[in-house]
C-alpha cells in the first residue's frame, strides 16, 4: 500500500509538471500578449517593457518557467508585489491577486457543487438503474431506459435557465442559485445549492442508471450468480452479495473519474447558475490571457483528477480480491 | 421395485427468445433411486444442462416454459414456491457446475462460499460454519485447509476449486447431488481424482447423483444406470 502510493505520488507529479509545461508553450503560442492586455489603451513601448517586467515575462520562456517552478518550492520575490511565500502561484496577470488565494477562494463552491450533486446521481442513477436492472424488460425497466435517454440528451445551460424560471420565478419553490459558505449559513448553503445540484445531476443520473443497468444485466448472468441461487440463497442476497458487488468495480470507476472532473470546474452549471467557482475562474482565466490563473486552475483540475484515480484504484482493490496494488 | 426418490415425467423446457421458441427439452422422462447414480451422456447442446437447471428451478420464469412433473422425494417441484425451492436448494439438492473459476464468486472466500450454504440452511453461527467449512474442505482433500480456508477462488487450482465446489455442495448433506460435466475443463488425472473423490463421498453420504458428462469413458466408470 505505501510502496502503491509513493509511486502513485512520484508518477503524479511527473504528469502535472508536463501538464504546467504544455500550458506554458501553448499560453505563448497563442497570438494574444497578456502585456498589451494590461497595459491598457494608451501603452508606449516603455510602459509595455515595464508591464512585461512586472508581470515577469521579460524573460525567455524557460527562464520564465524555472522562476515559477521554483516559487512553488520556495516562493517567489516580486518588484512589484513584494514576496510570494511558497507555494506560490504567482499574482495574476488581470486583476494582481494571488493565484493560490483565489483558487482557495473557489474551490468550497465548486466542492460543495459537486458533492451535493453526487449524492443525489449516485441516489437517483444506481438506484434506478439497480430497479430496471431487476425489472428487465418489464414496465418498470422501460420506463427508466427511456428516461435515461431523454436525461442523458438534455443540456445543462437549456435545463438551467428553464428551472430557474419555473421553480424560481413561478413557482417559488426553490431559491434563486446561490452560493453562501456552509460554515455561515449551512441552511443557506443547502437551499442556494439545491437547484443547481439538481439540474447538474440530470445528465449524470441518467448516465449512471444506463450505466448500473447494463453491468447489473451482465453480472446477473454471471455462472456465480446461478451458484449463489443454487445454494439456495435469498433472491435479495443473490443480488446485493454477488450481483451487486461484481457490478460495483465499474460504477466506482466511473463515479471517481466523474468527481475528479467536477473538481477541475463544472464550467457550464457555474455559468448558468452564476456561481464563482474553479471552472468559471477558468474561463475567465483564458478570456483574459491570464497565465498564471491559467495554469493555477489547471493543476487543480488535474490534481482532483489524479487524486481521484489513485483513490479509485485502491478502492477497486478493496472490492476485487484478485486486483492488487502496484 | 420401491418408489424412485427423483423422478422426472414428460419433461419440456421451451425457452421464448427472440428467435421464436427453443424447445430444449422435449418430454424427458427417467428415474434415479436413493444412493444410485445415474449418467446422462449427450453431445453438447442437447439439453443436459437445461434439464438440470429445470430440477433445481433454476432457470428464468419470465422467459422459459417448463411443463411435465418432477418428483423429489415425494414433492413436486414444478408447483412449489419460490422460498420452498430456496429451502430445497444447497439443502437437499446441489449442483456443482462444469467451470468452477466461473461458478464461484471471485469477491469471497472458500470458506465464506461453503460456510453461507451452511449457515442458510442450519442457522450456524459464523464460528461453526467456518470450522464445517475446514472439516468439509479436509474432506475433499485440500491440503492445509486451516490456512486454505481463507483463500481466494482464483488462489487456487482447477482441480482443487471443483474440490472445493464439491465441498460447497456437500456441506449440507444433500440427498440429491446433480454434477453438470464436472471434469471437463480439468486435466486427465485430476480428472481421475475427482471421479474417485465423488465415489468416495457417495458411499460414505448414501447421495443419489445425476452425473452429467459427454464422454462415454467417463460414465462407465461412474454410473449405475445410463440412459
Ligand atoms: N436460457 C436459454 N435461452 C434460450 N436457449 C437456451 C437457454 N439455455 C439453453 N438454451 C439452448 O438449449 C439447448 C440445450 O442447452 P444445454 O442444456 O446447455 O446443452 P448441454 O447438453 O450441452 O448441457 C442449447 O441449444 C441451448 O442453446
Ligand atoms: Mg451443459
Amino acid at each position: 500500500m505505501f510502496r502503491f502510493l509513493l509511486r502513485r505520488i512520484a508518477g503524479g507529479a511527473v504528469i502535472l509538471l508536463i501538464i504546467s509545461a504544455i500550458v506554458f508553450v501553448l499560453f505563448y503560442a497563442a497570438p494574444r500578449d497578456p502585456a498589451r492586455l494590461a497595459c491598457g489603451k494608451v501603452c508606449t513601448p516603455e510602459t509595455l517593457a515595464l508591464v512585461k517586467q512586472n508581470l515577469g515575462i521579460a524573460d525567455p520562456l524557460p527562464v520564465q518557467y524555472w522562476h515559477w517552478f521554483e516559487g512553488l518550492f520556495v516562493g517567489r520575490d516580486y518588484a512589484t508585489f513584494g514576496n510570494c511565500p511558497a507555494p506560490c502561484l504567482g499574482y495574476s496577470f488581470r486583476n494582481s491577486e494571488p493565484v493560490l488565494g483565489t483558487i482557495l477562494d473557489r474551490f468550497p463552491t465548486t466542492v460543495s457543487l459537486s458533492l451535493g450533486s453526487a449524492v443525489v446521481f449516485v441516489i437517483f442513477g444506481v438506484g434506478s438503474g439497480m430497479l430496471a436492472a431487476v425489472k428487465q424488460g418489464k414496465a418498470l425497466d422501460k420506463i427508466a431506459s427511456s428516461a435515461s435517454l431523454i436525461g442523458s440528451s438534455l443540456q445543462i445551460y437549456i435545463v438551467g435557465v428553464f428551472a430557474i424560471y419555473l421553480f424560481t420565478d413561478q413557482l417559488g419553490w426553490l431559491d434563486r442559485p446561490s452560493y453562501t459558505p456552509f460554515t455561515e449559513n449551512p441552511g443557506a448553503w443547502f437551499s442556494g445549492l439545491l437547484l443547481p445540484w439538481l439540474v447538474l445531476s440530470v445528465i449524470f443520473t441518467a448516465n449512471y442508471t444506463r450505466m448500473t443497468r447494463s453491468q447489473l444485466v451482465e453480472t446477473l448472468s454471471e455462472d456465480y450468480v446461478r451458484t449463489a441461487r443454487a445454494k439456495g440463497l435469498a433472491a435479495r442476497t443473490v443480488f446485493f452479495r454477488f450481483a451487486w458487488r461484481g457490478a460495483m468495480g465499474p460504477i466506482v470507476t466511473i463515479f471517481g473519474l466523474d468527481l475528479g472532473v467536477l473538481f477541475g470546474g463544472a464550467i457550464i452549471t457555474e455559468k448558468t447558475f452564476n456561481l464563482h467557482g474553479i471552472g468559471e475562474l477558468s474561463v475567465k482565466a483564458v478570456s483574459t490571457s491570464d497565465l498564471p490563473m491559467l495554469l493555477g486552475v489547471v493543476l487543480v483540475a488535474a490534481t482532483a483528477i489524479l487524486v481521484f484515480n489513485v483513490i479509485v484504484d485502491a478502492v477497486y482493490a478493496l472490492i476485487d480480491p484478485r486486483v492488487r496494488l502496484a | 421395485m420401491s418408489t424412485p426418490f427423483l423422478s422426472v415425467r414428460d419433461l419440456r423446457v421451451h425457452f421464448s427468445t427472440e428467435d421464436g421458441v427453443v424447445k430444449a427439452v422435449d418430454g424427458l422422462d427417467f428415474d434415479l433411486e436413493q444412493g444410485k447414480t445415474l449418467g446422462i451422456v449427450g453431445e453438447s447442446g442437447s439439453g443436459k444442462s437445461v434439464t438440470n437447471l429445470a430440477i433445481l428451478g433454476l432457470h428464468h420464469k419470465d422467459s422459459t416454459a417448463i411443463g411435465g412433473e418432477i418428483l423429489l422425494d415425494g414433492q413436486e417441484l414444478l408447483t412449489a414456491t419460490e422460498r420452498e425451492l430456496e429451502r430445497l436448494r444447497g439443502n437437499k439438492m446441489a449442483m456443482i457446475f462444469q467451470d468452477a473459476l466461473a461458478s464461484l464468486s471471485p469477491y469471497h472466500t472458500i470458506g465464506r462460499q461453503i460456510g453461507e450454504t451452511y449457515r442458510k440452511h442450519t442457522g450456524a453461527s459464523k464460528k461453526e460454519a467456518r470450522a464445517r467449512s475446514i472439516e468439509m474442505l479436509t474432506k475433499v482433500g485440500i491440503p492445509q485447509p486451516d490456512l486454505r480456508v481463507d483463500d481466494y477462488p482464483h488462489q487456487f487450482s482447477g482441480g482443487m476449486r471443483q474440490r472445493a465446489m464439491i465441498a460447497m455442495s456437500l456441506v449440507c448433506n444433500p440427498t440429491l447431488l446433480i454434477a453438470d460435466e464436472p471434469t471437463t475443463a480439468l486435466d486427465v488425472t485430476v480428472q481421475a481424482q475427482i471421479m474417485d473423490l465423488l465415489k468416495d463421498l457417495q458411499q460414505e453420504f448414501g447421495t443419489s447423483i445425476i452425473f452429467i458428462t459427454h464422454d462415454l469413458g467417463v460414465i462407465a466408470d461412474i454410473a449405475t444406470t445410463s440412459s
